[in-house]
Parts: structure tokens; sequence; C-alpha cells
């Protein structure tokens, strides 16, 4: 009996879905599936009163649903490729929507049958409404950092005033953390643009925690945006000792009921100062030494699951790794000076 | 010293719903906010939230009580249009990215003001999303003792043929908030190999007649038979015009219950009141227009819609609220 069902686009080999594929395959784990959510052609679903189906397989029987590259969309977004026809009108945006709304049915059904979602849709809708997200983090040590979310130009100075150095992001999250400056204000602040996120920067390290069932099971070190940073800064990936922070955000991740996730935070003063929730980290872009880990222990917990016994896990041995392929230092140098220009008044 | 503004209600802008409305707060003498619910060019609205404040088009939300929202406006379409241009389609995506960003505050702004302990009559948390996703919804209101017609929603040939075969006459219909329902036909049956490209929501053809059922609180305020051309399938086509009807008070109570069951304060419903007298849910409009109902029931609808927000701004109980709505004929 299919236990594990693992939802996701791609399960070629360097995505998250193929290394989970193939680390339940070497635990020898017989109850897994992936399915397609692309729903491309031989994956036929089904939805009545009676149950959830995916050709022959009835999912109400999994013990628990890894969604991967499945967010909130509102409206749903057409997709980016250029495979069409252009001689001939393209109209597949509303078999998309068509296709999202049963997708959305489908993982809602299955969490109202008792199905684990990893993660629950209601993570992921709060994922999108980030700025709330964000809003609703306290507990002991723990707090979300000082943000506005705005688009008219008195608040935004008002803020800026008020604190020593601002980063920005879009409403969505979906972008990194990048300075903001007097360019940035005249460009971005207008009520003809999307309000955007701002946050007060933070003294202290910035850190990259990736939980699981309400354990840290990986802390990265990372550089923080700034128009100093040596370019290498960016390219190393450094694992550290997590046991301090392991309850609060054991406490951070119950309370916004995300089983597998990344937290980005300052460590500043003793308390840790959330910058990002991540439901759905592309761990696929951290180095193989990382990822493989991580995907390692996500079949583990998966495995647990559906053997319905208790997960524990090993720290990873504290490499320092560098990025992936950036061989091209010279290139990347000219752009990232290209880049850091933009700060420069 | 001025009262207070406790009340502000959220609709593209013309709305005629929501102009209907700021004109019935007007005539009532209670000061209300209408707002442009649509960010971006077309509206210029400044919006900021903090820890501390919520600001929507200059208005801070620190004294206001309860909110309405008559839909969200989107500056994109809803979804891409035909189009056979490389180019536009993709300069039309970014439309959509953008959206997302507009979106994304928008719904983290109301969420903001119901953890703040406001009233957000309709969430868009709660039933819009169940209006996108009418698969789960369909089996969410069956599961819960809520009578719906028969659904199958498929991309499998065989299942939607074996359907059709149990259930004689079926209607497919679209699994989001737009679109209409139709007949399946036999021309259709031809063309089934396509489902494997887009799945298809089915009903079970339930005849009989169809009400529209507006719920503001705990009561009906409103039922009303949807009159069409005999065989009319989708009754928002070719609508004839509205009758009164009187529904049950067992039956009120119960699609009372289905809406408060979604999460609701207020909501427009679709029932099919079968042959033989069953009521089956079509579907739930958490925004609901109204205003296709003529003036003298639209305004009824708008009135108690108003009482309600009003009485609540000023109490803080839904019962109060709730009390305050008149059922038609008052």
């Amino acid at each position: 009996m299919i236990k594990i069902g693992i939802f996701s686009e791609s399960c070629e080999a360097d995505d998250l879905s193929g290394m989970l594929l193939e680390q339940l395959q070497q635990q020898s784990n017989q109850s897994f599936q992936w399915f397609d959510i692309r729903l491309t052609q031989h994956n036929t679903v089904t939805i009545n009163e009676q149950g959830v189906y995916w050709n022959d397989v009835d999912l109400c029987q999994l013990k628990v649903a890894f969604i991967h590259g499945f967010n909130y969309e509102n409206p749903v977004i057409p997709d980016s490729s250029d495979k069409r026809d252009w001689a001939l009108w393209n109209a597949d945006s509303i078999t998309r929507q068509q296709k999202y709304s049963l997708l959305f049915s489908l993982f809602s059904e299955l969490r109202r049958r008792g199905v684990l979602l990893i993660n629950p849709l209601s993570t992921l809708i709060g994922n999108y409404m980030k700025l709330n997200s964000l809003d609703k983090l306290s507990g002991p040590g723990v707090r979300a950092a000082q943000f506005i979310c705005s688009n008219e130009l008195n608040e935004v100075e008002s803020f800026n005033k008020g604190v020593s150095q601002i980063v920005w992001r879009p409403s969505t999250g979906r972008a990194a953390w990048q300075l903001f400056t007097a360019k940035q204000l005249q460009e971005l602040i207008s009520t003809e643009k999307p309000p955007i996120l701002l946050a007060a920067v933070e003294p202290g390290p910035l850190r990259r925690a990736y939980c699981l069932d309400g354990q840290v099971v990986l802390l990265l070190n990372q550089a923080g945006p700034s128009d100093q940073a040596q370019l290498e800064r960016l390219e190393m990936y450094q694992a550290s000792d997590y046991s301090i922070y392991q309850e609060r955000l054991s406490i951070l991740s119950r309370q916004i009921d995300m089983p597998w996730g990344e937290v980005l935070f300052v460590e500043s003063d003793d308390e840790l100062v959330i910058y990002d929730i991540d439901p759905d980290p592309p761990i696929e872009s951290l180095p193989r030494h990382y990822s493989e880990y991580l995907s390692q222990v996500l079949a583990e917990y998966l495995s647990a699951i559906a053997e319905q016994i208790n997960f524990s896990t090993l720290a990873p041995e504290p490499k320092v790794v560098q990025r992936t392929a950036l061989f091209t230092r010279r290139m990347l140098r000219i752009l990232f000076d290209f880049e850091r220009s933009k700060y420069n008044d | 010293m001025t009262e207070p503004v406790k009340v502000a209600i959220f609709g593209a802008r013309q709305s005629p719903q929501i102009d209907a409305l700021y004109r019935i707060f007007t005539d009532k003498k209670t000061s209300v906010h209408q707002l442009n619910i649509q960010l971006g060019p077309e509206s210029l609205s400044q919006v900021t939230v903090t820890n501390e404040k919520l600001i929507w088009q200059g208005v801070d939300f620190a004294d206001i009580e309860a909110v309405y929202l008559r839909g969200t406006a989107l500056t994109s379409w809803p979804a891409m249009p035909p189009i056979n241009s490389v180019r536009q389609y993709h300069e039309r995506r970014i439309q959509f990215l953008t959206e997302q960003e507009y979106q994304a505050v928008t719904f983290s702004f109301f969420e903001n003001l119901v953890a703040r302990g406001k009233l957000v009559i309709n969430p868009l948390t709660s039933a819009y999303l169940d209006h996108d996703s009418k698969a789960q919804q369909y089996n969410k209101l069956a599961a819960n003792g809520f009578s719906v017609p028969k659904t199958l929603t498929t991309n499998d040939v065989e299942q939607a043929k074996a359907f059709i075969q149990e259930n004689g006459e079926v209607i497919v219909k679209p699994m989001v908030g737009i679109g209409s329902a139709r007949m399946v036909k036999e021309a259709d049956k031809e063309n089934f190999a396509d489902l494997a490209y887009c799945p298809t929501m089915f009903q079970e053809r339930i005849v009989g007649d169809t009400i529209r059922v507006h719920i503001v609180g705990d009561k009906v305020v409103l039922a009303l038979k949807i009159l069409t051309y005999e065989d009319q399938i989708d009754s928002r086509t070719n609508t004839q015009g509205f009758e009164f009807y009187q529904m049950l008070p067992a039956e009120q109570k119960k699609i009372v219950q289905a809406n408060r069951f979604l999460g609701l304060h207020y909501a427009t419903w679709d029932v099919m009141i079968s042959e033989q007298g069953q009521h089956y849910y079509l579907d739930c409009n958490p925004g609901g227009y109204i205003m296709w109902i003529g003036k003298q029931y639209s305004d009824f609808v708008l009135s108690q819609l108003a009482n309600y927000l009003s009485v609540y701004a000023e109490s803080k109980s839904i019962q109060k609220a709730s009390d305050s709505v008149e059922c038609y004929p008052s």
C-alpha cells in the first residue's frame, strides 16, 4: 500500500523530489510514489464524494503527502514555457487554472480526510500573506523584525528615520532581502506600484535554520546584504551548532503549523529576530553536501510517519562548503559591481 | 467632537453595489468609509501595514470595527486571454506576477484586521478560497450534512462516462467562481478524450426551481425564485425575473448553518429545489452580486447588511447585529 505521496512537478535527480525518491529507495522503503502535479497525460485524477483517486491509487490511504513547488497563487500564474505553437491562439492559461483548482481541492480533501500534508495549505496561504505571517510571530526569545509594508512615501520616510539601516523585498517575499537606500526609495515607493516590505536591519549574524517535525536539523551561517561585503562571503556555506536555538525554533515552527521549512533569522542580543519563514525551501540550490543531508533526513521523517515510529536524526558533519559552480569569478565580480552600483548615490 | 467612523466597505471603483450600499448608510445617517479594494495605477491607493497601524487609502483602521468586501478587483485578468504572440504572452505574465504582490498585501491587510479582533464579514481566506476550489467545497458540505448534487471532478474519460451512465442528464461547470453551467450533450461525448488535457466538474442535473438566497447574520433575509426559460440550465443566463419565495423555517435554519460553517456572516447562495422538494446547494457567493435582483429587493438586502455592520460596529456583539436584521417582507 502506498503510504507516502510526493507531489511535485519534477522528479529529476537534481530536484528535491528526485533526491527524496532516491533516499526512500536506499532506505528500502516500498510504500512511496511520486505524483506529477503538472497533470500531464496518463495522470488521471478523480475527486468525488467517496474519495480522491490518482490513477489506481486511493490517495486517502496515504499517511503523508509531501508537497513541493505548489504555492498559493491568486490569480493563478500562467506558466513560463515558450513551447507553444504561436501560429495558433493559446488558451492553456484556463487549463492551468482548472488544474490548479483541482489540486487545491485535492490537497484540501486529503487534509480533511486525515492525511498529513507537508506542508498544510493553510501554511502555504500564510506564506503568501508573508506580512501577516511575520506579524504573528512572537514567543519567548523570538520576535519578527521591525517591519513596514507600504507604498506611501511619508510612512516609509518616517520608518526610515527611526532605524539605522533598512532592507526591502516584495510583499510576496519572493526575492532576497536587499539594501534600501535613497535610490530604492525613489524607484519603488509609489502608489502606482505594489507596496513593498521593509525591515530594520538588526546587528548580529544571519542564520538559516532548517526545521523538521519541530526540530532544527541544520543551521547555516549566511552573509547578510551589504554594500561592503567580499564576494566570497556569498559563496560559502557553513553549518553551525544549533542546540541553543532548538527550543525557540521548535515552538516557532509549531506555532505556524510548519512541519518542514526554513527560518531566516538574526541572532541579536539573545533574541532571534525573524526575517523570513519558507515552508517549501528550495534546498536543491544548496551545496550537494547539505542538500543530500536534508533530503536524507526528510526521507527518514516521511518513513517514520508512514511506519508510525518516532523520528530522530543526527546533526550533519559541520563542513564549510563552497557554493556550486561559481568558477566564472571574474565575470561575476563585474556583475556584482554593477549590482552594487545601484546603492551608490 | 465627531464620532469616529467604524464601518468600511470595499469594492472596485464604480461598483454599483458598493455605491448603493454607501447611499443606504447615508440614508441611515451612519458614517461609513467607501474604499477601492484595487491597488495600483488606477486607484493610487496608499496602503501601510505595520505592527501598530493599518492604513488603506489614507484611512487609519484603528477605529474601524466592521468590514464588508464586495470582492477583490485584479489589475490583471483573472486568467490569461487567448494569445498568439510570445512577447504579449510574457508581458501579460508579468502582470500576473505583479498582481501576486498586490493580492499578498490585500490578503495580509484583511487577515491582519481579523487578527486584531475586527469583524470582516466575508474574509478572503475562507469562502473565497472555497469559491475557487469547488470540488472540495461540495465534498466538505456533503460530509457535514448539507445537501449538494452528486458531483464528480475528473480528467479521467472512463470515470466521466460512468458518471453520465449512472446519472443520466449531467451538467458540466468550471471549478472556479467564473463561468456558467451547461448540459453535457451527445456531441460533447465525441470529444471526451479532451478531458485528459483539462479536468472538469460534472454534476447530476437536478430538475426544479433555482432559488437565490440572501443571508445576513443568522437570517435568510430574502429568498427569490429565479425565473428562466424552461430547460434553462444556468439561471444567470437569460434571466426573466425574480419572484419572492417563502423558504421553510427548517431550510432557512439549515442554510444559515451552512453559511456559518463556511465562516461567513453574509453571502448569497444558489439553491436548487427539486420537483420532490429536496434542497440542493449549488453555490455560495461570499461577495454576492445582488444588483441584478432589482432595486426593491437589492435595497432591502443592502439595508440589512448595513444594519448588521453598523450594529456590530457599535456593540461588538454578533447576536445584537443579527437581531437588528429583518427578513423580507418586513
